[in-house]
């Protein structure tokens, strides 16, 4: 079984980093967005990569559209802002019950 | 808090064999347990890492893809990056069992596919960005494969820790108070029906 890969992100980054043959949706307004998700649900892919930017334009319906896709937050090429650990952190913290095991290891 | 039963023996014996299963059961799920959290806590290692190593990669090929964008012409851009190619990445995801947790595993099928453009209008930047961003997608699979993978085990872990305190501090002492409590009131009776027939026992001696 193969599957694609697709990226929503602003224009900058669909050019750069969606120019190595993924399905890309640029999107710059919420509007987009949303129509964007709406595209991106009704297609199987294997995994979303979403940049920060885009997973706020849409808000909460991020999480209910994609239940059977896999979503990774990459930084987008204009903020150049940091992947966070956040999610990560809480889902560690959830079965283990300490979060700062992963400094340890 | 005790289960609402009749005290008889039938339902000692229906109680003791709940409470063999259960103990059978709690041990089990309690093996499960450790087996998952050595399973998580192995994936948690390198993880970090690997989220900084990838991070780091893409932060450098934006920055060479902005140094590009700025030094060339938007169209010249646009016309390298955009040229159709021939293939589009796929990858195929196949699926491993780890104690009944289905965990994806991604392959990448061939390569990506990138500086399929003129080396004439681009510059040397442009050509650095790709390279950063070809060097990171297997990567960055890697580690949308393990994300997914820790997601999914944590899912499990939490749910049989809840299955296993369960079994250990309601179900287990609930069935062991009903069956003293159950055993305390056969005696009872025992006790009772002794002195009844010793008591008809001394008024037929007596008449």
């Amino acid at each position: 079984m193969s599957d694609q890969l697709a990226l929503i992100a602003d224009n900058d980054t669909v050019l750069g980093f969606g120019s190595l043959g993924m399905v890309c949706f640029p999107v710059e307004t919420v509007e987009e967005a949303q129509e964007a998700l709406k595209k991106a649900a009704a297609e199987k892919f294997a995994i979303l990569f979403l940049t920060d930017e885009a997973a706020e334009m849409m808000g909460e319906k991020l999480a209910g559209a994609m239940k059977k896709t896999l979503i990774m937050k990459i930084p987008s090429c204009r903020t150049r802002k940091k992947m966070g650990l956040d999610e990560i952190t809480a889902v560690v913290e959830k079965a283990v019950g300490i979060a700062n095991i992963m400094d340890k290891a | 808090m005790k289960i609402q039963v009749s005290a008889t023996r039938m339902e000692l014996m229906n109680l003791r064999k709940r409470h063999a299963v259960a103990i059978r059961g709690h041990k089990l799920l309690k093996d499960k347990l450790d087996e998952l959290m050595r399973r998580f806590l192995r994936m948690i290692k390198g993880y970090k890492t690997l989220h900084q190593e990838v991070e780091e990669l893409i932060l450098k090929g934006h920055k060479h893809f902005l140094f590009a964008r700025a030094l060339m012409s938007p169209i010249d851009l646009r016309e390298a990056l955009m040229a159709k190619t021939d293939r589009q990445l796929a990858i195929s995801v196949s699926w491993e069992n780890i104690m009944s947790v289905r965990v994806p595993k991604m392959t990448m099928e061939g390569e990506a596919v990138s500086g399929q453009y003129g080396y004439a209008n681009t510059c040397a930047d442009l050509d650095l960005a790709m390279a950063l961003y070809k060097k990171v997608l297997p990567k960055l699979l890697e580690l949308a494969e393990k994300r997914s993978s820790l997601e999914l085990l944590a899912t499990e872990i939490e749910s049989t820790r809840r299955r296993v305190n369960a079994l250990e501090y309601i179900l287990i002492p609930t069935i062991e108070e009903t069956i003293r409590d159950i055993i305390m009131r056969m005696n009872e009776l025992e006790r009772s029906n002794l002195t009844r027939l010793m008591r008809v026992k001394e008024i037929v001696r007596k008449s």
